[in-house]
């Protein structure tokens, strides 16, 4: 059995845990600093990109199906081999940025809410060894702990938005658009580095199981955690109003608004520990995904852990050793704006197009894709 | 994978995670000094005293039923201070189950505290949704008073003022709302204003002992983290009945010689623009016969039952009402405090803006109409 197939409702469950896992850590007073209380707006915009780009990406899963090319295959047939060598180069960098942001804000949450403290590399190690773990298992193993857990971390991210529900007065978020809305849209635009979570499907393309539908559950997942986040966003910024920018870490302050909170102690910290669950398997997941992306980079297909691509991946999550994740959001992410949005935003809207012409390409040679990836792949490495 | 490999691989893998664990320095439980409640007050010099209720874990030489202790101690910040505390008790302050911050009366009437919320709010353990009050005295005093109350001074005081002041028609209050109302628009704001008042001790065994109870029916106002005034009870009950959140107020009425108490179950306050610049008020109360031992009440009582209201009792309450609430909204005036929000509801239309901002309470004329039916 191929260790990396998935099934759409995995897939969903899976994306759905990813869009609640990073969304409710630092974002939240990014966007209240930006825009203020209409930092629900540029997140909705964001969603808004996101569902027509992840509606572009199921297409293109729905023309892969019989085929069942994984990326490399389809890009390599489509715009060529160096096209896409650059685009997982990219790629790689945004999973290796997006993994380093997470790990920092959470780093950061142990220090602060809990008050634990270690060293940096202390920390990466034991999320090193269950990323090498889930490299070695394939995406069929996170893809099952996510729907393990996937109960227990919707639960505490509800009972966390729901508690402080009362303290919330939704007029605070009146007017619409007072920050304007040229700004909102730039907003959405500028932190989309945060959005498009979708980006991981791309590299379990050829091991997605199709029973009926891809376009429902997906869609339904993404509507739900869209909806959650937006929905996160607006009580944080209607709580804390001016403050909003200074509270870094929104999901650990929007729970001890909880009147349990007072009278039965931090509740509120067992479920802000459950609901990290989902941001430990977000990091799994991109830290996958940078693998997978050396993987394509070198061209070459590892049947067993690459040691040495771990090395590398592994290497790059030292970065918040030199500079803080602050540095990172206004250096890196600042200028690699465009490049971003190229794989982040235009990929998806060209997947169906690309996707359709390595089939026909495929078909045309009559020979087995996986095949020719695999042949592709032996040739780079030979080479 | 051979026998030993295995061997190898599991010993290795149990190394590891000690070593890991070991490596993450979490704080003992019993090496901590658990902050309930902080009072505030001036020092001589212009720095604080800081007296908290702490709760120490492992001091099991305690008598039983004392299971917290006041520390107080002085220093020129909050900081300072809090370090103190650390040095006094020879642990590690922690401030995460902290549920009350009071401010003692010299010190608030005295000092800008924009330092002090500004240290609280941006603290990392402290919820920032910790019951903020002020009080008559020094803050050392009241806590002083846990023999008296027979319990935790934090712990009554945040409940009095968390779950049961909103009941009895008294607006309470927590540290992220003050600190935002002394940040945003008119930078207005209030806090409970609590006393210890003593009451008679008829227990025979300890016929010395001071017992008492905590009041918590003033309230105080402040501007951009100073002092404004108090009001009195008359004023307390007029902002009461305009803030929509809070029930239970009682008005005390006549009728054949007899005294009823009409107590409010339910309300709805609409605040909106007229147009002009001003606002149109509408209260509407529903009220049913108070308990007979509700306060102010005097003379001849009746009892609670459940009768048809009179409606010339329910048209008193509504003139009670109505005058309460214009001596609350000419005080406003008066003293230029925004405790209802009034900027609020142009910002909603209008977003913020140095006009808003600098707005006096005089330019927003009200027009309150109060209406009041039986529940």
């Amino acid at each position: 059995m191929d260790k990396n197939r998935v099934s759409v409702d995995q897939l969903s469950l899976m994306y759905l845990l990813l869009l609640m896992g990073g969304k409710f850590l630092s974002l939240p007073s990014i966007l209240a600093s930006d825009v203020g209380h209409d930092s629900w707006l540029a997140m909705a915009f964001s969603f808004m990109w996101d569902g027509v780009c992840l509606c572009m990406l199921l297409w293109a899963i729905k023309i892969n199906r019989n085929a069942k090319m994984d990326i490399g295959a389809i890009l390599d047939k489509s715009v060529s081999k160096p096209v896409a060598k650059v685009i997982f180069v990219i790629f790689f960098v945004i999973f290796v940025l997006r993994t380093n942001i997470l790990l920092a804000s959470t780093y950061k949450m142990f220090s602060v809410t809990f008050d634990v403290s270690t060293n940096w590399i202390v920390y990466l190690i034991p999320v090193g060894a269950l990323a090498i773990f889930a490299i070695a298992k394939g995406f069929n193993a996170i893809a099952r702990t996510a729907q393990l857990f996937f109960a227990l971390v919707v639960i505490s991210v509800i009972a966390l938005l729901v508690s402080p529900l009362s303290e919330v007065k939704l007029t605070e978020l009146l007017p619409v658009a007072e920050a304007g809305w040229g700004k909102v849209l730039w907003t959405s635009y500028f932190r989309s580095f945060w959005f498009s979570d979708y980006i991981f499907v791309y590299f379990v393309l050829d091991g997605i199981k199709i029973k009926k539908h891809v376009f429902a559950p997906m869609l339904t997942s993404f509507a739900v955690g869209a909806l959650l986040a937006i929905t996160l966003n607006a009580v944080f910024v209607a709580i804390f109003g001016h403050f909003a920018p200074d509270f870094d870490m929104a999901m650990s302050k929007i729970g001890v608004f909880s009147a349990a909170s007072t009278t039965n102690g931090r509740w509120d910290w067992l479920t802000l520990s459950i609901w990290l669950v989902s941001v430990f398997l977000k990091m799994i997941v991109f830290i996958f995904c940078a693998y997978k992306c050396v993987e394509k980079i070198v061209g070459a297909h590892f049947v067993k852990v690459n040691w040495i691509s771990i090395s590398v991946v592994m290497l790059t999550l030292l970065l918040p050793l030199f500079v803080t994740a602050e540095d990172i959001l206004n250096t890196v992410v600042k200028w690699g704006l465009i490049p971003f949005t190229l794989v982040q935003y235009v990929l998806p809207l060209l997947m169906p197009l690309f996707t359709k012409t390595a089939v026909f390409k495929s078909e045309a040679t009559d020979v087995s894709p996986r095949k020719v990836s695999a042949v592709s792949a032996r040739e780079a490495q030979h080479e | 994978m051979s026998n030993l490999k295995r061997l190898f691989v599991v010993i290795a893998v149990i190394a590891v995670t000690i070593a890991i664990a070991g490596s993450f320095e979490g704080s003992n439980v019993l090496d901590r000094a658990i902050i309930l409640g902080i009072g505030i007050d001036l020092e001589e010099n212009g720095g604080v005293v800081m007296t908290c209720e702490v709760v120490s874990p492992g001091n099991g030489t305690e008598q039983v039923g004392t299971f917290s202790k006041t520390v107080t101690v002085s220093g020129g910040t909050v900081n300072v201070a809090l370090q103190a505390v650390s040095e006094l008790t020879g642990k590690e302050t922690s401030l995460g189950q902290c549920v009350v911050l009071v401010l003692g009366s010299e010190y608030y009437e005295n000092v800008d505290f924009s330092d002090l919320t500004e240290y609280f709010i941006n603290h990392h353990s402290l919820k920032e949704s910790v019951v903020m009050c002020c009080c008559e005295g020094t803050a050392k005093d009241l806590f002083d008073k846990g023999n008296a109350l027979a319990q935790s001074v934090s712990i009554a005081l945040s409940s009095a003022l968390l779950d049961h002041a909103e009941k009895i028609g008294v607006p309470a209050n927590n540290l992220l709302k003050f600190t935002r109302s002394q940040n945003e628009l008119s930078r207005t704001g209030y806090l409970n204003k609590v006393n210890f008042v003593p009451s008679d001790n008829t227990d025979a065994q300890l016929p010395d002992k001071t017992l008492g109870y905590i009041g918590y029916r003033e309230i105080a106002v402040f501007r951009a983290n100073r002092y404004v005034c108090t009001l009195d009870r008359q004023e307390v009950k007029g902002f009461s009945l305009l803030s929509p959140d809070t029930v239970g107020e009682t008005f005390v009425t006549y009728l054949d010689d007899v005294t009823r108490t009409l107590q409010v179950t339910n309300k709805e306050v609409k605040q909106k623009p007229d147009g002009k610049g001003g606002l149109e008020i509408t209260v509407g109360l529903t009220v049913r016969y108070g308990r007979t031992d509700s306060e102010q009440v005097s003379g001849a009582f009746t009892a609670k039952n459940d009768k048809e209201i009179d409606p010339k009792l329910l048209k008193d309450v509504e003139e009670q009402a109505q005058t309460v609430a214009e001596k609350f909204l000419a005080l406003q005036i008066e003293r230029n405090f925004d405790l209802l929000d009034f900027h609020d509801i142009y910002r909603q239309k209008e977003g913020t803006t140095t006009a808003l901002v600098n707005k006096p309470m005089e330019d927003f004329p009200v027009k309150i109409t109060v209406t009041v039916k039986e529940s």
